[in-house]
């Protein structure tokens, strides 16, 4: 009877997919009043709400949902493609004009294996609890790429938490900064000028950056290749057109189709489990530790180099580019209304940036040798 | 124990807690490790370079 083809749709609806309905519009106001990530979280919260509609055939060999998850995901060519377009928007300057911010970047990443560790602790196995560290990147292409190829089924959860908590880094960070420094820390002024470089070496600087992490930890080759092939676009000025394509048209249509296919993983009976909740409550745990860490690094330096180094600039070895520098300009001027750590933080913040995608290809590396 | 031998995957619950966590703490020192490794020696060879290719007069200074 022709009706009952009609009535399939409202028959096969269950509760579940009420749910993520409604987690799905939530996303689309956070994006749409909030303003909170709109360009990932709208795609994602519609892409939610489709994935939720009964035998709608999208996700079905075939489907669209399906032929973007099997050839942008699957193949991991999406986050990748995002990664060009990065590495052409990133001034890698500030870095280079203050060598010592990369410790910083470097430390920061203690959130991604210290919430690996609590994750563990609940009873997640290795590679699920790794996927839920990489969450601590504070990097969205790297938490999507690592995520899908350690534990696939929990790619949407750990992706819609990464930008999530990225946007929420102005209110996640700043509580910590101040328990973990003193007024008079907080205080303490840092020059303008830093060491000049020339443009050969930011020309040479991306080279570099793919030989030395792709000899050392080559599971990260891809992510840095990409990174680094948009950046070197970017600072070698012969290629305007491409660079300025990989920054804006590039990205723009992968994010389109990246974020409609992350929503599209979320069905209700991938994402309704008792593990997304804990998946979204170490979230917060990844960022909490990865600004503690940055920040003890921070305080650390300060006193090596006789209080020279304000720890605040610590909190931007967080890679979330470039929020967590902005968070640590305002605590800074904050505490000393002459004091402008701006360029200090953006060099740790795009070090974070490099050790985050480091720190993705070990946890890659590492757990395929001890699977 | 030997890390290298324990199997990785399989539902919570199913590798005793100890060898999860043991393996955990190995890929966290390891992981720590090799991400400040790879970042000093990135900006030492930096260092170099940047003292072999010096800004020229008209190149903006920083």
């Amino acid at each position: 009877m022709p009706w009952k083809e009609l009535l399939s749709g409202p028959l096969h609806f269950t509760p579940g997919h009420a749910l993520m309905m409604l987690i799905g519009g939530i996303l689309l106001y956070l994006a749409i009043k909030k303003g909170v990530e709109p360009v990932l979280l709208l795609p994602i919260g519609l892409g939610i709400i489709l994935a939720n509609i009964p035998l709608s055939g999208m996700e079905e060999e075939g489907g669209i949902f399906y032929l973007l998850k099997k050839v942008g995901l699957e193949t991991e060519v999406f986050p990748l493609f995002i990664f060009i377009g990065i590495g052409a928007m990133i001034d890698f300057g500030p870095l280079l004009e203050r060598p010592y911010t990369v410790l910083l970047g470097a430390a920061a990443q203690f959130g991604i294996f210290g919430t690996l560790l609590v994750a563990v602790a609940l009873g997640f196995p290795l590679n699920e609890a790794a996927a839920i560290g990489i969450i601590g990147s504070a990097d969205g292409p790297t938490s999507i790429y690592v995520a899908s190829i350690l534990a696939p089924e929990m790619l949407g959860p750990v992706a819609v938490a990464a930008y999530s908590y990225m946007a929420l880094v102005p209110v996640i960070q700043p509580p910590i900064m101040r328990l973990l420094t003193t007024d008079a820390e907080r205080k303490i002024r840092m020059p303008t000028r830093a060491w000049s470089v020339s443009r050969t070496t930011k020309v040479i600087f991306p080279i570099v950056a793919v030989v030395v992490t792709g000899l050392l930890a080559p599971k990260a080759t891809p992510l840095i290749g990409m990174l680094m092939f948009g950046n070197l676009m970017r600072e070698s000025g012969v290629v305007g057109r491409l660079s300025h394509t990989a920054e804006n048209e590039l990205v723009n249509i992968v994010t389109i189709f990246l974020g409609l296919t992350v929503g599209s993983t979320m069905s209700a009976a991938t994402f309704l489990r008792p593990d997304t909740i804990l998946i979204f409550a170490m979230g917060i745990v990844a960022f909490s530790l990865d600004t503690a860490a940055g920040v003890m690094f921070g305080k650390a330096m300060c006193y090596l180099s006789g209080r020279r180094v304000n720890p605040l600039i610590g909190a931007a070895g967080v890679s979330a580019f470039p929020m967590s520098a902005r968070v640590v300009q305002k605590m800074g001027l904050k505490a000393n209304p002459h004091n402008h750590l701006l360029m200090h933080a953006v060099g740790a913040n795009t070090a974070g940036q490099i050790a985050s995608v480091v720190a993705g290809g070990t946890l890659l590396a590492l757990l395929a040798g001890l699977s | 124990m030997n890390l290298m031998a324990a199997p990785l995957a399989g539902p919570s619950g199913t590798a005793p807690l100890g060898s999860e966590l043991g393996r955990g703490l190995f890929v966290t020192w390891v992981g720590m490790v090799v991400v400040f490794s790879v970042l000093i020696l990135l900006i030492l060879a930096m260092l170099v370079l940047g003292r072999i290719f010096k800004p020229g007069p008209n190149e903006e200074q920083g």
